[in-house]
């Protein structure tokens, strides 16, 4: 890396306002633009001698690179990028990343909202979340222990049509895809440009969680921040019960990161870009080793939606299995599916002129205001749906895009929490403590492939993502819709 | 450059060294500390000692005590430094992991310096997926990457995507 972080960061950033801290052009030889900060005053003393900031003047020495490197307030160190950073290339002479996406391609969120109140499914919880446990593979989730489903599974339609093969498969109906970014199937992608290891590794595994901090909730709308908007997004009152799924592209799309990181290596000699980080590794937009990942990634965002769309539909029949019985008709319909790692070709403003960019968001999600072409109909008056998760104890929130985001941050913001505790931190504090029975003691259900996995994933291992959004929402790149708490929790 | 630290928060350490005839005693792993992540550093004469680590900490307990069936296959990788042929290495195996099942448990190395590493790997496939507690690994990176390589003796340090 280029060099050491600062013990204060303080003495290194300009303050521009409460949320807003300026990294000058001119703290690293390389820095083509300046880095922007969004976070508060502990946010920035939390980072005294941590490599995320340092980060984010790595990613501005990147080609092609315009207006701020940015970094969101849930910022923490990744690879190359660090987690929480955003960066737009001009198309014409810029660089694409895979390090700027992450291994894990298009890890997004897809929120559900029911007809069901909490009061209606409070008694059959543990039905309910059993239920979902058995029907939405967890962990490696490719079916060893359970019928091995085999890579015969044909993902060509997955890889080129996103959600809507999903729906033309039988998972879900065709009124889903109206609610998801870019409608489920991102353009240009090319899964001739998806190795035949990729798909054995992610066929098998299409429908599934995984583990981490992939999750399926079952949550509660707690409050109601901004009633139009809720209104629009078919969030109707307190009790509400709505579904949150985090999941991403699985072993394809981190595959397809892996080889590309190599691809991507090389092109960097020939094109002789040179970079304080081998994990920054990149190459021209328009090279065809760019185009080749552009492709890839794509498709990979494409099996990622697919993916989240076949759990919908699991999530739905598992509900029907457990209260169809008691003759409740179950609505489920998608408030929203928005990608967190990515890479995409967009339109922005920068200092008064419109560009092709290829905004990568790594952690970051994007936020665009009412009245953006690209938000859905239904949803145009007010803004398209944030969706941003918080942990299994505490809340999740549901913001909308401001205005102010497209001028400042490319539409870009936060993810979620960020993780305060390593993995192996939380174990040893949580170490004899009964978490599935202290979560029910608060109400909250959880089943989990991992007792060890589901202690890494504890409330105490994450910031309050309250912090974040109050940030977010300070800063006006988005504002607060509503709050949802968690009833159950599946996870790997 | 901030590494990842214990801190006396080494969650395991491995010392196996069953099964390998290129094994010496003088081999092991430990778990480093990140945040999202998680790291090891792995010594001994091979990089033997790196991948048991990885599937130590993608099953939750040493490779040695997985059940399954009785598999052998070969790994041949290249990699123009010893960098490269590191993350090379152990990204094939969690390949093979993550497609087959693949634990390896011995290792047969026929080649292993830049620009190649060829071995036969003795193990087996797990064919229960319960078995796999310590959760799915996405990939191998470069981040904090660190080989020192000495005539009987490599030290790695790699970072884990989970």
């Amino acid at each position: 890396m280029g060099k050491n972080a600062p013990q204060n960061w303080r003495s290194v950033l300009r303050q521009r306002d409460a949320v807003r801290w300026e990294l000058p052009v001119d703290y690293m030889p390389g820095m083509r633009v300046p880095g922007m900060i969004f976070a508060d005053e502990s946010m920035i003393d939390s980072m005294a001698g941590d490599m995320a900031i340092q980060q984010v003047a790595n990613m501005a020495t990147l080609p092609g690179i315009v207006g701020h490197a940015l970094a969101m307030p849930d910022i923490h160190w990744g690879y190359g990028f660090p987690i929480g950073g955003v960066a737009a290339m001009r198309v014409e002479d810029g660089v694409v990343s895979p390090g700027g996406v992450g291994f894990d391609i298009n890890c997004g969120v897809r929120l559900l909202r029911t007809n069901l109140h909490e009061r209606e499914v409070k008694g059959r919880l543990p039905e309910i979340v059993n239920q979902l446990f058995r029907d939405v593979p967890t962990g490696l989730g490719r079916g060893r222990g359970r019928k091995r489903r085999g890579t015969s599974i044909n993902i060509e339609g997955a890889l080129a049509e996103g959600a809507a093969w999903a729906v033309d498969s039988g998972h879900g109906s065709r009124e889903d895809l109206a609610a998801i970014e870019a409608g489920g199937c991102l353009p240009g992608a090319d899964p001739t440009q998806v190795s035949q290891r990729a798909r054995q590794r992610g066929a098998p595994q299409l429908g599934s969680l995984g583990s981490g901090n992939h999750f399926l909730e079952v949550q509660a709308v707690e409050t109601i921040a901004d009633e139009s908007a809720a209104r629009a997004f078919g969030i109707t009152e307190p009790g509400q019960v709505m579904l949150s799924i985090h999941t991403g592209s699985r072993g394809l799309g981190h595959q397809v990161c892996q080889e590309y990181l190599g691809t991507m290596q090389r092109a960097m000699e020939q094109y002789r870009i040179t970079l304080p980080d081998k994990q920054l590794a990149c190459a021209p937009i328009k090279s065809p080793e760019g185009q080749a990942y552009l492709g890839a990634m794509a498709a990979a965002a494409n099996f990622a939606f697919a993916n989240r769309q076949a759990i919908t539909e699991r999530t739905r029949r598992a509900f029907q299995h457990v209260l169809g019985r008691s003759g409740t008709a179950t609505e489920i319909g998608v408030v929203y599916d928005v990608a967190h790692n990515i890479a995409k070709m967009e339109r922005h403003r920068v200092n008064g002129k419109e560009l092709e960019l290829c905004v990568h968001r790594k952690g970051a999600t994007r936020a665009l205001s009412a009245g953006h072409p690209e938000v859905p109909a239904k949803y145009r008056s007010v803004g398209q749906p944030v969706l941003i998760p918080g942990d299994m104890g505490r809340y999740s929130y549901i913001l909308v895009g401001e205005e102010r985001a497209q001028r400042e941050t490319f539409a870009s913001t936060c993810h979620g929490a960020g993780r305060v505790l390593s993995r192996g931190a939380a174990k040893k504090k949580l170490a004899g403590v009964d978490l599935v029975q202290a979560l029910a003691s608060k109400g909250i259900v959880v089943r989990a492939q991992s007792k060890a996995g589901l202690a890494e994933e504890a409330s105490d291992a994450y910031k309050d993502v309250r912090e974040v959004v109050n940030v977010v929402e300070q800063s006006g790149i988005a504002r607060v819709v509503a709050r949802v708490r968690p009833l159950g929790v599946i996870k790997g | 450059m901030r590494k990842p630290t214990c801190k006396g928060a080494c969650t395991r350490t491995g010392m196996n060294t069953r099964g390998s005839s290129l094994e010496a005693s003088d081999a092991g792993y430990v778990f480093l500390e990140h945040t999202a992540d998680v790291g090891l550093r792995a010594w001994g004469p091979t990089p033997a000692a790196a991948a048991r680590s990885m599937y130590a900490l993608t099953l939750g307990r040493d490779p040695a005590e997985a059940s399954g069936t009785k598999a052998t296959y070969t790994i041949s990788v290249s990699g123009a430094t010893w960098a490269d042929l590191l993350v090379n290495w152990l990204a094939e195996l969690l390949f093979q992991f993550s497609v087959e099942g693949l634990v390896g448990q011995t290792f047969d190395f026929s080649a292993c310096a830049p620009p190649h590493c060829s071995a036969t790997v003795t193990g087996i496939a797990i064919e229960d997926e319960e078995q796999v507690e310590g959760g799915e690994i996405k990939a191998v990176t470069y981040h904090h990457l660190e080989v020192d390589i000495q005539p009987d003796r490599k030290t790695v340090q790699v970072v884990f995507d989970i």
